[in-house]
């Protein structure tokens, strides 16, 4: 509470600032800019995040799963401000949470199907057919993409979207989890 | 002996069967929501699929999504663990028509003693003591016979409620009409049926349980009891083997009933039967779980048997290698629930844990699935660890519990290792000297966050 508390000169502790740094990630805030004690901070953090999953958690010692932001201290014009125990940003210059990254080609907009069941994926409405679609296919909603098969029951997969096929994930005969992503759409802007 | 097994559980218990597997060369496959990416029974078993989507019903109950994940990983048998499908003789079926072995008791016997009106019929039919009570209620009348036939204080239950839900006790005749009409009500709208039942209302209550197994070949045994008095709202928090209550007798006598009863049922693997212990310190069967239960390492500590790899043992068709129908119960066993939920108001306390440290040392284990950074979701129950202690007796027991309770750090949600603190500090506690309603005495003034 009192300013003076075990501070360092420039007003912030390292337990503070390390605090701040957990609550942006759990948050999921990319920048926060503050200031205390005459100092204001900004910590934002690092841009193009690692797509893949976090390392695999280990028991033992905690271990931050993203990369580490990086903190600039400035001194500024003083207007001393209370550390609450959840500090709050005076101004508002978090900006929105990063989109979801779930692949590169997300970048370019595309529409994933994934697979809403867990199954054996079949690209083919039969063994010797033609497969429902290949890459560079137009294809519009309600379009059957292909078959999962779950407890011998053979459920044809519709496409949500209207587009292009750009790219298949999986191959014929090949078992698939629930959310597994199956094809690349490139929407088409009309329906 | 089966080649790979699929876990249709998660957290704690789908790590414990995991842990089993291992030591039996058996590999695993794990099944999780979205929600349980990150989980440790994903990391350790040897694949893992994804289900579903957080819910429940969309996961960890939707019966076909687990059946075909056994399928695509040619899974041989399931492991269904406790609570989601492991009591669901529908889910078993459909094991047994997909040629997937289900790791427990057959559907027909789910069936007979999952059912809380069968299994009292059944278990009186075969000599054991039931509470005085009622069949479902057709009419007023009925009720009113059935109440003084029974002797009042009577309590009113749901036919098919559970965990203590739907139940009121009544204590005169003026006043059990509309407490039965209340109760039909209440039941249609919680469990889509108005069944009603009457019971004997014991005063002072006390949880005692007895764990069987039973093999494929007929040969049926009894681990001795747990006690599992300490409850609220009928969940229970506190479980020990064996009971201050049963002395060598009792249990011997008990257990050998429940044995032949269950011989006569044609029961197999593992179960426990459960009873209500009144202030004679009599035994009246109260219902039968077909499954292994959260409190089984209480037993494993007092027996030395590994339940969950005898369960796959029994479902591979090996015989249980006892001479007689029990075994002697070694020492004392204490089991505490960590939920992650305020000590106080139990509200759930779901998040991230920030800081972890497991006790250890001598005569304690820890079942969890718990770890530093790990996020505990809101959608499934707050259990989150078993911490468990052996002792050469009560006293050392307790006071291992309280030694471990002190160095489990859990930081980050609120955990209930302040209240099991206060209940190991506990002078009655201590004494053995509780019923059902103990829990009354920690709640604060005001609140309602302990009434029964």
């Amino acid at each position: 509470m009192a300013e003076k508390r075990g501070s360092s000169e420039n007003g912030w502790e390292l337990k503070e600032i390390q605090k701040l740094i957990d609550l942006l990630i759990e948050r999921d805030v990319a920048e926060f800019e503050m200031e205390k004690g005459g100092t204001r901070i900004r910590v934002r953090r690092a841009e193009g995040r690692s797509t893949a999953p976090p390392a695999p958690p280990t028991i033992i010692s905690p271990v931050l799963p993203l990369t580490i932001p990086t903190v600039s201290a400035t001194p500024a014009a003083s207007s001393a401000l209370e550390m609450a125990a959840l500090p709050v940003p005076r101004e508002s210059s978090v900006s929105a949470p990063p989109a979801d990254t779930a692949s590169a080609e997300s970048s370019e907009s595309l529409y994933i199907i994934k697979s809403p069941l867990v199954g054996t994926f079949y690209a083919s409405p039969s063994p010797n057919a033609e497969p429902f679609v290949t890459p560079g296919d137009a294809v519009r909603v309600g379009q059957v993409l292909c078959i999962i098969e779950a407890m011998k029951l053979m459920n044809e997969i519709e496409s949500e979207a209207s587009g292009e096929i750009v790219r298949i994930y999986v191959e014929n005969g090949q078992p698939v989890e629930y959310g597994q992503s199956l094809f690349a759409i490139k929407p088409s802007l009309k329906r | 002996m089966f080649k790979k097994i699929l876990v249709a559980n998660r957290g704690e218990i789908a790590l414990r069967v995991i842990c089993a597997c291992k030591e039996l060369g058996i590999e695993t496959v794990a099944v999780y929501s979205e929600a349980d990416q990150h989980s440790l029974h994903v990391r350790f078993a040897d694949q893992a699929i994804c289900i579903g989507p957080a819910r429940s019903a969309e996961s960890y109950l939707n019966v076909a999504s687990i059946i075909s994940a056994a399928e695509i990983t040619n899974a041989e048998a399931i492991h269904p663990g406790y609570g989601f499908l492991s009591e669901s003789a529908h889910f078993a079926d459909v094991c047994r028509t997909s040629q997937i072995t289900f790791i427990g008791p057959t559907p027909e016997a789910m069936r007979l003693m999952g059912d809380k009106n069968s299994a009292r019929k059944k278990m009186s039919e075969l000599g054991i003591p039931v509470l005085p009570g009622s069949g479902v209620l057709q009419s007023e009348e009925e009720a009113l016979e059935a109440a003084s036939r029974i002797g009042y204080p009577v309590m009113v239950k749901a036919a098919a409620g559970g965990g203590g839900r739907g139940m009121r006790a009544v204590e005169s005749a003026k006043d059990l009409p509309r407490a039965v009409a209340t109760a039909q009500e209440e039941a249609k709208a919680a469990f889509g049926v108005p069944d009603v039942y009457l019971e004997k209302y014991v005063a002072s209550p006390r949880h005692i349980e007895f764990q069987v197994l039973a093999d494929e070949h007929g040969k049926v045994v009894h681990l001795g009891e747990r006690e599992c008095t300490i409850q609220r709202r009928h969940q229970k928090l506190v479980e020990e083997s064996p009971s201050t209550q049963v002395d060598a007798e009792l249990r011997r006598e008990t257990g050998h009933r429940v044995v032949e009863a269950l011989k006569q049922v044609g029961y197999t693997n593992a179960g426990t039967v459960e009873f209500i212990m009144d202030e004679d310190r009599k035994l009246y069967f109260l219902e039968m779980n077909t499954r292994i239960q959260v409190e089984h390492p209480v037993t494993e500590m007092v027996t030395g048997f590994d339940l969950v790899k005898i369960q796959i043992q029994i479902a591979a068709g090996l015989p249980i290698n006892l001479p007689g129908e029990t075994v002697n119960l070694r020492g004392h066993a204490l089991e505490c629930r960590i939920t992650a939920e305020n000590p106080e108001t139990f509200a759930p306390s779901a998040g991230k844990i920030t800081g972890f440290n497991a006790p250890g040392g001598t005569g304690v284990r820890l079942d969890t699935a718990a770890y530093a950074e790990a996020v505990v979701p809101p959608y499934y129950d707050s259990l989150i660890a078993k911490l468990v202690v052996h002792g050469a007796n009560r006293d050392e027991a307790i006071s291992r519990m309280r030694r471990a309770l002190d160095m489990f750090i859990i930081e980050g949600i609120s955990t209930s290792v302040p209240l099991h603190q206060k209940i190991m500090a506990d002078a009655d506690f201590r004494a053995g000297n509780f019923d059902t309603h103990y829990l009354l005495r920690f709640a604060r003034n005001g609140t309602r966050a302990l009434e029964l």
